[in-house]
């Protein structure tokens, strides 16, 4: 791992749903160890920056690199090493719904290493859980447990490998108070350990306390970035 | 008007060159199960217990009940249950035909449009980019397992069908000619051949992967909305069911050049 480039590069990413740009043309940089906030109103592709910088989504046009790699023409070993290194918490939780809450964190750590005994993998969910203080039985389903208890497990299936970028899409939404407290605790402790954070969101005092560099989509379009400072005068208008 | 069936040829090249790109990774995929097979292993076993063991029952009501009306639609024949030629064509008509592609058409319905609809609705639940996101490719963890469960589960259904299809034929055989079960037994078992066996095996198999490839391919093909969900799963019915026949005929087709189907 070369340190010395940003982790994750976009060169004219666009990206289009039936004819239309949902990103258009964006090109932006990731900087290593910071924590960057995307923001910007409701369908201005916010989650797909996201999901592209992720590899999750493939653009139409442009380049996204990692590590100075284009993600699109990576083999899949590299692919797959890159997954292992990053994490992703999606809006909507997306637990596996067929798996248990035990079986949805288990599966990323096999993922990275099949050793896993299964007691080493009933320890580590355990421990995961108690962490951000769920008091759970993970034989449950996720459809058994709330959608505000679905996101922390979500939290915890996405940072369980201790991944080294973070990308959280929406990480405060369905959460109650005391939920979204352990949440930004979590992600404050990823911050401090070094990680590189990426996060969509509207929430203001995320932003503030958070993120050092602030990227505001409009229209699928990067319209602005900078620091919290530099973009306060939009912010106003978006959150 | 020139313009539009070009892009609508583009449109079903880019489709089928797709379709085609998908089922060779799923092979390939395949082929590497056995190295990661922690991970997929119990996807395997749920789909033998939901597509095998779970259509027992239906397969067995179905299989005896078609058995017992070849015969009691043949015995309006003259001299239909007298001779060696009753166990011959039982065992081509139930063992050859009925039984695999009854066994197909049971799959299809319950394992495939199940197949179909679960895997669209993970797409759209964004489950399969959460696989993604912990670098495990759906394909390999979804696809798969189903791949290789509805193949050993067709196979196996498909052996029993053929039992309980000959069961049912011989049964209502005996009460009307008088023979008795264990005879009929007797020289139905001296009929048969190798490659009777064969042929429904490897019939059996060839629907199993035709049924679990397009299912899995039409469920992974739902973008995103909910609504294309039933649309793909009804497509994906119509399209094994047609591959199945044409397979169905290709194999009889290869039988008859290899002057196979008279043994």
């Amino acid at each position: 791992m070369n340190k010395t480039i940003p982790p994750i590069v976009f060169n004219g990413v666009s990206l289009y749903f039936n004819n239309r740009a949902a990103l258009d043309d964006v090109t932006l940089e990731f900087q290593r160890g910071k924590t960057t906030a995307v923001i910007g109103s409701s369908g201005s592709g916010k989650s797909l920056v996201l999901k592209c910088a992720a590899g999750l989504i493939f653009p139409d046009e442009g380049i996204i690199a990692y590590e100075g790699t284009s993600i699109a023409s990576m083999k899949e070993t590299l692919y797959q090493q890159m997954q292992a290194r990053t994490g992703f918490h999606f809006q909507d939780a997306a637990l596996w719904a067929n798996k248990s809450l035990g079986e949805n964190l288990s599966l990323p750590l096999l993922s990275t290493n099949p050793d896993y005994t299964d007691s080493d993998l009933k320890n580590k969910v355990d421990e995961s859980f108690a962490s951000v203080g769920l008091k759970l039985d993970p034989s449950l389903r996720p459809a058994s447990i709330s959608m505000g208890q679905r996101k922390l497990v979500s939290f915890l299936r996405a940072t369980i490998t201790r991944p080294e970028i973070l990308f959280l899409d929406d990480p405060l939404a369905f959460m109650d108070r005391e939920g979204s407290r352990q949440l930004i605790a979590e992600i404050e402790q990823f911050r401090d350990d070094g990680a590189t954070i990426i996060i969509a969101t509207h929430d203001s005092t995320l932003i503030k306390t958070m993120a050092d560099q602030i990227m505001v989509l409009t229209h699928g379009r990067l319209s602005a970035s900078g620091s919290y400072q530099d973009v306060l005068p939009l912010l106003r208008e978006l959150v | 008007m020139v313009e539009t069936i070009g892009l609508q040829v583009r449109q079903s090249i880019k489709q089928i060159s797709y379709a085609a790109g998908f089922q060779l990774f799923l092979f390939r995929e395949t082929f590497n199960f056995l190295s990661r097979r922690r991970i997929g292993l119990k996807v395997l076993i749920m789909q033998i217990l939901f597509t095998g063991v779970e259509a027992l029952s239906i397969i067995s009501l179905l299989s005896l009940g078609i058995g017992a009306v070849i015969i009691i639609q043949g015995a309006q024949l003259p001299d239909f249950l007298l001779g060696d030629q009753l166990y011959r064509i039982l065992i081509i008509v139930i063992t050859r035909e009925l039984g695999p592609l009854l066994t197909a058409f049971v799959i299809i319905a319950r394992s495939g449009s199940a197949i179909t609809t679960e895997l669209g609705n993970m797409v759209v639940s964004h489950e399969m980019e959460a696989y993604l996101s912990v670098g495990i490719h759906p394909v390999s963890q979804l696809g798969v397992p189903r791949l290789i469960g509805v193949s050993l589960s067709m196979v196996l259904l498909t052996m029993y069908s053929n039992v309980f299809g000959l069961l049912g034929s011989l049964t209502v055989s005996s009460i009307i000619s008088g023979v008795r079960l264990t005879d009929q037994l007797a020289a139905l078992f001296s009929n048969f051949h190798m490659v009777d066996i064969i042929a429904s095996v490897a019939k059996s198999f060839i629907f199993g992967l035709i049924i679990a490839a397009t299912s899995v391919y039409y469920g992974f093909s739902v973008n995103g909305a909910v609504t294309e969900v039933p649309v793909k799963t009804i497509r994906s019915i119509g399209m094994s069911i047609v591959l199945c026949i044409i397979a169905d005929g290709i194999i009889i087709l290869i039988t008859v050049l290899l002057g196979a189907s008279n043994l």
